[in-house]
Formats: structure tokens, sequence, C-alpha cells
């Protein structure tokens, strides 16, 4: 007790101070000049003809990267442009913190000695007989109450809502070479339905609809796929993620790099939610049965 | 104007840090890291502003005379932050069930305390 009423004043004091520090940066950071003066690039000149366009004038990494944006790239959206194809290795290094985090997860969330533990991620969605073993091993009427206890309003509203939210998530993945947006941010915003379902259907809904074993194999294969289409480049004599721009029209490889990785987002997301789904559950389950012992 | 999204991003990483430091309910403290990594990313972010830029695209047909944009390369760094804040997220909630389960409390002072 002591300890703590001594570091009271202390934690106050650094936290002002903290604060202070960072207002004061605030105000000098306000006061000084744009990291990237966008008026010394004419951007209606440079999309008419950006071959023509004289790059002379370019100072630093972001007028170097909208001059040539058009002339190396042939995407619009320039944030884009540098996730994908200036910075296609980070993006790839990206992708494996999430295959990391759901390694983690499942390394965390396993349980050991327990036969219910193939319920989390493992064995379970393999066959057609196996889960539906592992589901009346646990508390099988628990779940089955649950399931009925449902409101109604709730799923209706979740029933109407369910497209609306898969078609918006995967029009911010494929729109993302011409709009805001992109693999990861849509990525996670489909992967929002695994939520919906849970809200209306509960724990027996999400086991019913989604194959949580095909989702976490896909994943790893979506990976594999952007990397593919990066070595493309390499292969074809360029670089690392170079950006084919396919005969028929408007399209480019890199397009298709972000559908990988918008893939690769959902469903490494949804298998996240899912096994923190699974495991808060039967911890429901336990420590209820504790406090009624 | 700028100067408000600095503030304001200052202001959310105190308010992150007061929470990790001050709060023992183990969901607040990942709250307090969540709001540390909102502040970072409005940073980032204000960085790359200009007043009066518009977003880096090139769409067909909207780009006229004088328009300019602002910075593109803060929004991609910024993607990145992003996808680490929500994985780290992701890790902690995991490790918080586990906790719960184990301990059956959420309160930090109670999962230190030595059992027996």
């Amino acid at each position: 007790m002591n300890d703590s009423r001594a570091s009271k004043p202390v934690l106050a004091v650094s936290l002002l101070l903290i604060l202070c520090i960072g207002l004061a940066a605030a105000i000098r950071m306000a006061g000084s000049a744009p990291t990237y003066d966008g008026r010394s690039t004419d951007v209606s000149v440079l999309q008419q003809d950006a071959h023509a366009y004289d790059d002379s004038g370019a100072d630093g990494v972001a007028a170097v990267m909208v001059n040539e944006n058009n002339e190396k790239t042939a995407a619009d959206n320039v944030v884009y442009s540098v996730v994908f194809n200036y910075r296609g290795y980070d993006t790839l290094g990206e992708s494996f913190i999430l295959i990391g985090a759901i390694a983690g997860t499942t390394a965390i969330l396993r349980k050991k000695g327990n036969k219910a533990s193939a319920a989390i991620v493992g064995t379970r969605g393999d066959a057609g007989q196996e889960p539906l073993k592992v589901v009346s091993y646990r508390t099988d009427q628990k779940s089955r109450t649950k399931y009925r206890r449902k409101p109604v309003i709730v799923k209706c509203a979740a029933d109407f809502l369910l497209p609306f939210a898969t078609v918006y998530g995967w029009y911010i993945i494929l729109h993302g070479a011409m709009s805001p947006g992109g693999g990861f941010q849509g990525g996670v915003l489909a992967a929002g339905t695994v939520l919906l379902v849970y809200l209306a259907y509960g724990l027996t809904g999400i086991r019913k609809v989604f194959h949580s074993h095909f989702l976490h194999y896909s994943e790893t294969a979506a990976e594999i796929v952007y990397v593919c289409i990066g070595l493309a480049g390499i292969a074809a004599g360029l670089h690392f993620c170079f950006n084919f721009v396919f005969p028929a029209g408007r399209e480019e490889s890199a397009m298709l790099m972000n559908d990988a990785v918008g893939y690769h987002v959902m469903a490494g997301i949804s298998c996240l939610l899912i096994m923190m789904l699974e495991a808060l559950d039967t911890d429901d389950g336990s420590s209820r049965e504790e406090k009624k012992s | 104007m700028i100067l408000v999204n600095y503030a304001a991003s200052f202001f959310l990483i105190a308010l992150g840090l007061y929470c990790m430091a001050v709060k023992k309910n183990l969901i607040k403290i990942l709250i307090g890291m969540g709001l540390c990594d909102y502040g970072t990313n409005l940073l980032v972010v204000s960085v790359g502003f200009n007043p009066g830029g518009t977003a880096p695209i090139f769409t067909a047909g909207e780009i006229h005379p004088g328009m300019f944009f602002v910075d593109p390369v803060p929004q991609a760094l910024t993607l990145t932050s992003i996808v680490i804040g929500a994985c780290t997220t992701a890790m902690v909630l995991g490790l918080i069930i586990r906790i719960k389960a184990k301990y059956g409390t959420l309160d930090s002072t109670e999962i230190r305390r030595l059992r027996g």
C-alpha cells in the first residue's frame, strides 16, 4: 500500500510531463512546413501524359512517388501503389505478422490433455461426423438452449444485414485500386460477418456456417499466391512486385495481389474471431459450473 | 487547424498511457493500448496532411488544374500500423481469455498475488 501511495504523485507528474511535451511538440509541428508540398506537382498535366512530365523538380520520396506513379506502376491510387509496388516486401512482412498472430493465438488458446480442445480449431470441421461428436461431448444441452434463447429481432436484423456487410467488405477489397480502401481494410470488414452470425445464432451457428479448418489453410494459400505474383516480376527479368498491366484493359497484377491480401486478412481475422469465441464459450461454461458448485 | 489533430493525437497517447498505468482491469489496460495505437495512427496521418490537398488518387475525370495531393507515404505506413495494432489486440485478448480461465479474475493485482 505504501508503495502505491508514493508512486501516485510520480505517475501524475510523469503523465503531465508527457502531455506537456506532446502539446509543445504539437504546436511546433503545426508551425512547420508540410512534409510534401504537392503544389509543385501539376497533377492534371501529370495524369494526361505521365511520360512527358518533367520529373527533375521532384523533391523527396513522396514527390518522386507521385511524379513517377503513372509512368512506373500504372495504378491510379498512389497509396495503393506504395503498398503493393514500392513496398511490396513490406506488405509481405505485414501479412506474416498476421500469420504470427494466428499462430500465437492458437498456441495460447490451446488446451492440453483435454479432448474438447479439438473444438478450438484443429481437427474439427474436417469431416462431417467428428465435430458433431465433439459438440455433443461438451455441454450439448446448454448450447442448444442458448441457440433457442436468441431473440428474434437480433436474428432478423442479422439476416437482413449479413449480405450487405459481406458485399460492402468485398467491395472495399475489389475496388482498392481506384478508391480509398484495399485488402487490409476490406478484409477486416468482411470478417466482421463472423460477429454478426455470433450475435444472431451463437456459437452453434458459427460451428454450422464457418469452416474454420478450411479458412486456416486457404489463408496460407492466399499468402503463397501473393508471393507467386510478386515473383512473376523476377521471372520476367524485372523486379519483385512488378506491376504487369494485362492487355485486355485497366487490370493489373497488383490488383490480384490486393485481392490475395484481402482474402488473407478476411480468413485470418475470421479464424482469430472463431478461435476466441470458442475459447470464451468453454470458459463461460466452466466458470458457471464453478459458481454453482 | 492541423494543431487540433496533433494535440488530440498526443492527448490520446497520454490517455492510453494513463489507462495502462493506473487501471487494474486487464480489459481496461487493453483499451489503453488501443488508445495509444490510435493516437499514433492519427499523428502519422496528420503529418502527411496539407491544407487544401486531395486524396492521392488519379481518378479519371476528377483531377482539375490547380489540384494537388497530400503526402501518400504516411497513409501507406498507417496501414501497416493498423494491421499490427489489430493483431496485437487479438493476441492480448487471447491471453486475457486464458488468464480469466486460469485465475478466475481480471484484476491484475489479484493475478500477481501468490497462491498456495
